[in-house]
C-alpha cells in the first residue's frame, strides 16, 4: 500500500502519455472530480478519502497511536492498552475529579477504519481493474483482506479457559475477564434452566423482567471490581438481606489493569414478586456455591460467575502430567491427556494435548494453557474460537503473489522493450 | 483495456460500502441476555489433602505452638494470636488470619508488607524471587522476609508472612516485631507453619458438610476458634445430643412426642463466630425468615429484644414465632470478649414453648471462657 501509494512517478505517469500504444487515464493524486458533473459535495468527499495526504496523515497517525499504546502498556497492563488505544475510535482523557472524558487522539479502529475506506477510493479512483496493474490490485486486496480480518478477529474471536481436575468432565469453558449473572432452576435430574445476564445489562442497573422468571430483578448496585470489607471496617448493616452478603460485606475497587488479575465484580439484586419482595442478595465472584433462593415451591440459585460458552462437546481429563527439570521448579513439559465425548455424532476418543500441539475442534483450538501450583491433578487449558483466523495467511499469499506479478509485469515488458 | 470501471461512482460505492461494512462490524454486541438449558454442573473432584485422607467433612485448621509464643485470645478476624517476648523488651506479634477468595491477590499483600517496614515495592519478578516455600501440613505456602525502619519510627522492623491457599481460602500467618528477636525466631515461625494442618473434626464428618449459605472462610474461622474451646454449659436433661453441623459447636434433638416426626421436634444448637457475625439486625432479620416472618427495619428492633443477663451489654435475645408456620425459635447472641456465642432452640412452636424454660436454663448455665 504503501509503495503503491509513494511512488507516483512510476505508477502514474503524465495525464495523456501512451504506454504501450495505450491511452493511460489521468491519475493524478489530486483530481478534482467537480467538473466531471453533479454531487460537488460527495465529490470532494470522495477525494478527501481517496487522497495520498489522508494516506499519509493516517500512517502517522497509526505510528503515534502503536508508540503511545506500547508506552501505555507498561502502566495499564496489555489488555487495558488494547482496549484504549487500538480497539476504540477515539483515545480519551479524563479529566481528573471528573466524570469528563475528552478525545485527545484517534483510536486504532478509527485510523485503521479511514485508512481501509482510503485504501478501496484510491485504488477504485486510480487504478481500476487493469491488466497491468493486476499485482497492485492482488497487494491492495491483501491489504484490504488484512484489515478487515484484524477487525473480524478483534470482534468475533472469543477467548476462554477450561478448568478441569483430574476425573473431571467438562462442556463448557470459561471466560477470563467478563462475568454473568446467572440464576439457574433444576428442570431435570441433570439439567439446568438458565438464564444469564451479562454484565453491559447489570451494568444499566434497570429492573428486569424476564419471561423465564416468575420475579422481577432489580439492581441496587453493580461494581465490576470489589472488594471484601473487614469486619472490623464494616459500618452499618449490608445492602443484602439474604444469602452469603448479609455477613460478609462489599465495596467497590478500582478496575483491574494487569493482564494476570481479574476484576471480581459484585452486584446487589432484589427479586421482586407481586406479593413483595424476597430479599436482596449480593451476587460477587467472590462467592463460589451459587445461593439457593426459594419462591413458590421453585428452587432457583443465584450466581455471578465468569461468563460461559457451553458446547456440544465435553472433554474429561484423564490424566495431567507435569514434568519439571530434575531438582528445578522450571517446567519441563506438560501435557494433558483427556477424552472427548460428542453424543450427537457418538464420538468418544482420546486426546492427548500438550505444548505446542492443541486439539482443533468444531471451529475451536483447545491448547495447553496452564496448571494449579497447589494441586497437580489440575489442568488449565485455553480454548480460541476465531473465525477468521486464516485471513492473515490469506492476505500474505495475496500480497506475495502480488508483488511477484507486478515485478514479473515489469519485468517482461522491460526484457520486451530491451528486445525491440 | 479490461476490468476498467475507475471513476467516481465505483469509488463512491467502494468508499459506502467500507464505511457500512465498518458500521455493521463495529456495532455487533455479544451483551444479550440468554436463556438456555445446560448440563448441571459436574461435581469436582475433592480436594487432595482430603481425597488422601479419605474425608468429606470440611476439616479444622491445627498447629503446634512453638515453645516461648504466648497465646492470645482470637479477634474478630483472628484466628490466632500469639505474642513474642525477647530480651530488651523486644516484642513480636504471630496472627493467623483466613480471608475468602485470593484477599487481593498475594502481589498486592506483598507489596503491602514491605511498604510496612518502610521497603519500595518489588515487581512480580521479584516477588517470585524472595519467596520461600514451605511446605506444611496443608499444601506448600509460600514465605517472605522483609527487614526495614518503618516511616516514623526508629527500630527496625522484620516481618516474616506467609501465604497459603487451600479451598478458596487464602490462610495469612504474619510475625512481625523487632528485626532481631524476629530473624532469631524465624526457625520456630517455620516450624509452626510446617505443623499447620486441617483435620476432620468428629462431630462434623457425620453432618454431610457445610450448608449452601455459609461461605468458607467464616466456617474456617469458626471452626479454628471453636476447636479450641470446650463446651462449658449444661445440657438439659432429655435433650439428645447429635451429631453437629460445621459451624456449630453442640446440637441437640428435642422429641415432642409425637412420633418422631420433623413436625413434633425442635433442635438446639450452639455456634460461635468472631466479631459480632453480621451485626443484630441482618442475624435477626435471618431468623425471622427462617421461622416464616418476614424482616424488620433497625427501629422495629427494640420491640423484638429481650434483656440477657449473660455476656457483655452487647448480648441480646429474641422469641420469635409464626402463626402461620407454627414454627417458634428462640435465640440467644452472649457477646464475649471478640466473639458472640448464638443458642438457638427453633421448631415446632408447641415443643419450644414447653422447652423455653430448659432452654434458658442452659444460656444461663453458660460459662464463657
Amino acid at each position: 500500500m504503501t509503495a503503491s501509494h509513494s511512488n507516483p512517478a512510476t505508477d502514474t505517469p503524465t495525464a495523456g502519455v501512451a504506454r504501450g500504444g495505450e491511452p493511460q487515464p489521468p491519475t493524478d493524486w489530486t483530481p478534482d472530480l467537480t467538473p466531471r458533473g453533479g454531487g460537488g459535495t460527495l465529490a470532494r468527499l470522495v477525494q478527501f478519502f481517496s487522497s495520498l495526504r489522508l494516506t499519509v496523515v493516517c500512517l502517522a497517525l497509526a505510528l503515534v497511536v502503536v508508540f503511545v499504546g506500547t508506552l501505555a502498556q507498561v502502566e495499564i497492563g496489555l489488555y487495558a492498552a488494547q482496549m484504549k488505544y487500538f480497539r476504540s475510535l477515539f483515545v480519551y482523557w479524563q479529566v481528573p475529579g471528573t466524570p469528563m472524558r475528552i478525545p485527545v487522539m484517534p483510536g486504532g479502529y478509527l485510523v485503521g477504519g479511514v485508512l481501509l475506506i482510503n485504501l478501496i477510493c484510491a485504488h477504485a479512483r486510480r487504478f481500476g481493474f487493469r491488466r497491468d496493474k493486476l499485482g497492485l490490485l492482488l497487494v491492495h486486496v491483501g491489504l484490504i483482506l488484512l484489515l478487515l480480518g484484524q477487525l473480524a478477529t478483534d470482534l468475533l474471536s472469543v477467548e476462554s479457559a477450561m478448568r478441569l481436575t483430574e476425573g473431571q468432565s467438562k462442556s463448557y469453558s470459561e471466560d477470563q475477564r467478563h462475568s454473568e449473572l446467572a440464576i439457574l432452576e433444576t428442570t431435570a435430574a441433570d439439567a439446568n434452566q438458565v438464564v444469564t445476564i451479562p454484565e453491559s445489562v447489570l451494568a444499566r442497573k434497570q429492573e428486569l423482567r424476564l419471561p423465564q422468571l416468575p420475579f422481577t430483578i432489580k439492581l441496587h448496585a453493580y461494581w465490576p471490581n470489589s472488594t471484601s470489607v473487614p469486619p472490623a471496617a464494616v459500618t452499618g448493616p449490608s445492602l443484602a438481606t439474604q444469602g452469603l452478603g448479609v455477613r460478609t460485606q462489599f465495596r467497590q475497587a478500582p478496575l483491574e489493569t494487569r493482564m494476570d488479575r481479574r476484576n471480581v465484580p459484585t452486584a446487589y439484586v432484589e427479586l421482586m414478586t407481586p406479593t413483595g419482595s424476597l430479599g436482596t442478595w449480593a451476587a460477587s465472584l467472590w462467592f463460589d456455591p451459587p445461593q439457593p433462593v426459594s419462591y413458590e415451591g421453585r428452587t432457583f440459585e443465584l450466581a455471578l460467575r465468569p461468563v460461559r460458552y457451553y458446547r456440544p462437546v465435553s472433554l474429561e481429563l484423564m490424566k495431567f502430567s507435569h514434568d519439571k527439570y530434575m531438582g528445578t521448579e522450571i517446567p519441563k513439559n506438560f501435557s494433558s491427556r483427556v477424552r472427548l465425548r460428542q453424543p450427537e455424532t457418538g464420538e468418544n476418543r482420546e486426546v492427548l494435548i500438550y505444548m505446542n500441539n492443541p486439539l482443533r475442534y468444531g471451529g475451536e483450538t483447545f491448547y495447553q494453557s496452564g496448571y494449579d501450583e497447589r494441586d497437580p491433578r489440575v489442568t488449565i487449558l485455553q480454548v480460541v474460537r476465531n473465525p477468521s483466523w486464516l485471513t492473515p495467511y490469506f492476505s500474505c499469499t495475496l500480497v506475495g503473489v502480488g508483488l511477484g506479478v507486478q515485478f514479473l509485469t515489469h519485468l517482461v515488458g522491460f526484457v520486451k522493450r530491451k528486445r525491440a | 483495456m479490461l476490468w476498467t470501471f475507475a471513476g467516481k461512482s465505483n469509488a463512491t460505492r467502494g468508499a459506502l460500502g467500507a464505511l457500512l461494512l465498518t458500521l455493521l462490524l463495529t456495532s455487533c454486541d455479544r451483551g444479550k441476555i440468554q436463556s438456555y438449558q445446560a448440563p448441571k454442573d459436574p461435581a469436582a473432584p475433592p480436594a487432595q489433602g482430603a481425597a488422601a485422607a479419605g474425608m468429606t467433612a470440611p476439616a479444622q485448621i491445627r498447629w503446634d505452638v512453638p515453645s516461648g509464643w504466648q497465646e492470645l485470645p482470637a479477634t474478630q478476624m483472628r484466628v490466632g494470636s500469639f505474642t513474642v517476648t525477647g530480651e530488651n523488651d523486644q516484642k513480636a506479634q504471630v496472627t493467623v488470619i483466613p480471608l475468602a477468595g485470593q484477599a487481593g491477590g498475594d502481589f498486592e499483600n506483598v507489596n503491602r508488607w514491605r511498604t510496612q517496614v518502610g521497603q519500595p515495592r518489588f515487581t512480580e519478578a521479584e516477588m517470585e524471587k524472595a519467596a520461600e516455600p514451605v511446605e506444611t501440613g496443608a499444601g506448600r505456602a509460600q514465605m517472605y522476609d522483609f527487614a526495614g525502619v518503618p516511616l516514623e519510627e526508629e527500630r527496625p522492623t522484620r516481618l516474616l508472612a506467609a501465604i497459603l491457599h487451600r479451598e478458596g481460602t487464602a490462610w495469612f500467618f504474619k510475625m512481625v516485631g523487632d528485626d532481631l528477636l524476629v530473624a532469631g525466631q524465624k526457625a520456630a515461625f517455620v516450624e509452626f507453619l510446617k505443623s499447620v494442618r486441617f483435620e476432620a473434626v468428629a462431630s462434623v464428618a457425620a453432618s454431610g458438610g457445610a450448608s449452601p449459605g455459609e461461605d468458607p472462610a467464616a466456617a474456617a474461622q469458626a471452626a479454628a476458634s471453636t476447636a479450641a474451646t470446650p463446651a462449658p454449659w449444661s445440657v438439659p436433661a432429655g435433650w439428645q445430643p447429635t451429631a453437629a453441623g460445621t459451624m456449630q459447636a453442640a446440637k441437640w434433638i428435642i422429641g415432642g412426642g409425637g412420633g418422631g416426626s420433623e413436625q413434633g421436634q425442635a433442635e438446639a444448637t450452639v455456634v460461635m463466630l468472631p466479631g459480632d457475625a453480621g451485626g443484630r439486625l441482618a442475624n435477626i432479620n435471618r431468623w425471622r425468615g427462617q421461622v416464616g416472618l418476614g424482616p424488620v427495619a433497625e427501629e422495629e428492633l427494640g420491640g423484638l429484644l429481650m434483656p440477657l443477663r449473660v455476656g457483655g451489654p452487647e448480648s441480646y435475645a429474641v422469641d420469635l414465632v409464626s402463626p402461620e408456620t407454627q414454627r417458634r425459635m428462640l435465640a440467644a447472641a452472649v457477646a464475649t470478649s471478640g466473639q458472640t456465642w448464638f443458642f438457638k432452640l427453633v421448631g415446632d412452636a408447641a415443643v419450644v414453648g414447653r422447652e423455653k424454660e430448659a432452654f434458658t436454663k442452659l444460656v444461663a448455665s453458660f460459662n464463657h471462657p
